[in-house]
């Protein structure tokens, strides 16, 4: 059975490209691709919780009228089942015929700038070669890590994070049909901490209410506390105060009991190397290495020995 | 990982004489000549293979028979200012207090026939002392002990009986409230060869996360072991070593796969490093972690030697070294629950993937913490366990996400 009224996100998930109310622009070209029948290769580009998932399922729910099975797939590419088996799995699904009453299949695929450059270019075949039947959407967080024939095979979406009128609009949207009350503080907590990402404002407010009916200020604080990696800045803190051995297990807490990516525990660490006080010299220090262990770690290099350089650098002072 | 918890080894030294497995000639004799040392002569030299009591035979006759003991390990000897300072007037003093006195050199062999100094000390202690001298050597035979071999009452020890080390090892996973299988005892005692210590820390390596494992299991961990005697000696090389090139030479005679051998450097590094110097030593070894991937990646192994100067420069740059002993790394330790645990999560993230449209870093990124929340509102956590439609996602929502909440809460 699905669980896709228990959690708020996927509840209140657009169905429709009716249903969308910001994103005019896109949701309006998106309209006129259905309306006409005819879909273009898509690139929609844009950073967590702006609301690229959800538009490209909208489209094939609307373009289909609900009837998808068969004709639709959807596939992450930074699957652990490995690039080559994402490549036989695409190109099967690409060079089947679509049913009868559709005129081509969508294949969705998330995550796609994290394919490799070959991947990329085998990618960019398949495309052309089965454009007659299969259409896609990929959806990427950054634009740079298409390449650029795929670019410019595809129509380009743009999605920037959602201005805090958006987020407090769609928040207010959930709580209401939830029937949950709200102080104004809360709203102004949730907006603050999910910083345009809309999964995140809606995990926070649910999570805020936890079952009960009313959110305020502080259930919202106390939420954000724990579901924002609270971790990361305990594991900086501990290196900062120089116990590099205390700030090494968190790490591998992180890592292993977690799962956490490397890619999100380093991006974690820098923006709260930002805001935390620390000597300039220092935090120089420590911004350089941590450039160098996230070049690595992209690489191919080990998260933990890498990112442990990073605490040594916080535990250690500024070398002058 | 943790340093304050007890390894095995010491949790479960032995206290009492009777405590001590095997070797019950030997201890006897020791015992004897401590009764009347000074009419069987001023030293001792027990000798036998590693992990056999030896250490611990004297320290616990010396608290049974009410010794203060001044002990002295390989690298302390070497000092001849230690000497001076600590053992001479320890072995001179009319006790103060009624305790009486027992010297003990740790590792004699250790000592190099160039290290005269340190042996024409001994020699002079054992003539002149007015306090019995004990020294343990695995090598009784070494060339540097040639003269002290004569002046000293000679106890041998022996390896110890698997069956013996079995018991002792049950008795341990007894106390530990371990369930351990037999062939896995017999397994590890056979590994050991005799060697008391060696066995309990296979155990402690084996059982540390508490699970049951079986005897292929416990066959791949152990297989490390094997070389692990050479590992302790090469990271000590290059620890002390005087010259980068001692250093890289000696690292990359280990009988290690570099994987492994990175794997002991990086856990071994933070505790031997002062903090001033952490950072540009672990740059060294988080530079020879990128080598070691390229070289493995695109079969670079030419470039083998530089990876060992990288790891030797980890341990060059520090110029004054915490003394330690050397660990055993966390990360080989724990491989294989930490497979485990991957690949459950994966198995309940499955499901949640699917009905979320999300992938596996986001699902981990933005959702794990929030299902763990809401779980803790009985009706969420009822409808969702309705929902789980077979029992082993259940479990693993109960383990991952449940357990896991309470366990955070706890801590």
């Amino acid at each position: 059975m699905s669980i896709s009224d228990l959690l708020w996100v996927e509840k209140y998930r657009p169905k429709s490209l009716d249903e969308i109310i910001d994103r005019e622009e896109i949701v309006s070209r998106l309209k006129a691709f259905v309306k006409t029948g005819n879909v273009p290769n898509m690139l929609f580009v844009g950073p967590p919780g702006t609301g690229k998932t959800t538009a490209a399922l909208a489209l094939v729910n609307d373009l289909y009228r609900g009837s998808t099975a068969g004709n639709f797939m959807e596939l992450n590419a930074s699957d652990e089942r490995g690039i080559n088996t994402i490549r036989e799995i695409v190109k099967d699904f690409a060079r089947s015929r679509p049913s009868a009453e559709v005129p081509f299949k969508i294949l969705i695929l998330d995550e796609s700038d994290n394919m490799t450059q070959d991947a990329q270019q085998a990618l960019r075949r398949i495309m052309e070669r089965y454009a007659s039947v299969t259409r896609f959407i990929l959806l990427a967080n950054y634009q740079w890590g298409i390449i650029e024939p795929i670019q410019s095979r595809c129509a380009v979406f743009r999605f920037p994070p959602l201005s805090p009128t958006h987020i407090r609009e769609g928040i207010m949207r959930v709580l209401e049909k939830e029937g949950v009350s709200w102080n104004e503080e809360a709203i102004d907590e949730i907006v603050k901490a999910a910083r345009g990402d809309m999964r995140k404002a809606i995990n926070i407010a649910q999570s805020a209410a936890g079952g009960s009916k009313k959110i305020t200020g502080e259930s919202v604080k106390q939420v954000v506390g724990v579901l924002h990696p609270k971790e990361v800045a305990e594991m900086i803190s501990e290196a900062l105060k120089g116990d590099f051995s205390s700030a090494r297990k968190r790490l591998a807490k992180l890592l292993y009991d977690d799962g956490l990516s490397a890619n999100d525990i380093l991006r974690e660490m820098n923006s709260e190397l930002m805001s935390i006080e620390m000597d300039e010299k220092k935090r120089l220090q420590v911004v350089n290495v941590l450039g160098e262990a996230n070049f690595r770690v992209a690489m191919g290099a080990d998260a933990e020995i890498q990112i442990s350089t990073v605490l040594a650098a916080l535990a250690t002072d500024a070398q002058k | 990982m943790s340093e304050s918890k007890l390894s095995w080894v010491e949790k479960y030294k032995p206290k009492t004489l009777d405590e001590i497995v095997g070797n019950d000639a030997a201890k006897k004799d020791f015992l004897d000549w401590l009764e009347k040392w000074d009419e069987r002569g001023k030293a001792a030299l027990l000798h036998g293979p590693p992990g056999v009591g030896k250490t611990v035979l004297v320290e616990v006759a010396a608290s049974t028979l009410n010794y203060r003991l001044i002990e002295t390990n390989a690298s302390e000897t070497r000092k001849v200012d230690f000497l001076e300072n600590v053992i001479r007037p320890a072995a001179f003093n009319k006790s103060l207090f009624g305790n009486k006195i027992l010297i003990f050199f740790d590792e004699i062999d250790g000592l190099s026939s160039e290290e005269s100094g340190a042996i024409s000390f001994i020699l002079e202690l054992i003539e002149s002392s007015r306090a019995p001298i004990v020294m343990a050597a695995n090598d009784p035979w070494a060339p540097s002990l040639s003269k002290i071999r004569d002046r000293v009452y000679m106890i041998s020890l022996h390896r110890i009986r698997p069956q013996s080390i079995i018991k002792r090892l049950r008795d341990i996973c007894r106390a530990e409230g371990i369930k351990c299988r037999q062939e896995v005892l017999l397994m590890i005692a056979e590994h050991s060869n005799g060697d008391m210590r060696a066995a309990i820390e296979d155990l402690e390596l084996l059982y540390s996360s508490r699970e049951d494992i079986n005897a292929e299991e416990a066959e791949k961990i152990l297989s490390y072991r094997n070389v692990e005697r050479n590992i302790f000696e090469i990271l000590r090389a290059a620890t002390y070593a005087q010259t980068l090139e001692k250093a890289s030479i000696s690292l990359s005679s280990s009988e290690e796969e570099p994987g492994d051998l990175l794997e002991w450097v990086f856990e071994n590094i933070p505790h031997l490093s002062p903090k001033q110097w952490l950072l540009p030593a672990l740059r060294y070894v988080a530079e020879a972690d990128m080598l070691f991937r390229q070289i493995s990646k695109n079969s670079l192994w030419r470039l083998l030697p530089s990876f060992y100067h990288k790891l030797a420069s980890a341990f060059f740059v520090i110029p004054q070294k915490t003394r330690v002993n050397f660990s055993f790394p966390n990360r080989i330790r724990e491989r294989f629950r930490r497979i485990q645990h991957l690949k459950e999560l994966k198995e309940l993230e499955s499901f949640f993937i699917r009905e979320l449209h999300v992938g596996r870093r986001v699902f981990r990124r933005d959702f794990i913490q929030v299902l763990r929340l809401l779980s803790k509102n009985d009706e969420f956590r009822s409808k969702l366990l309705n929902r789980l439609s077979d029992t082993r996602l259940r479990e693993l929502y109960d383990s991952l996400i449940l357990r896991e909440e309470a366990r955070r809460r706890h801590v």
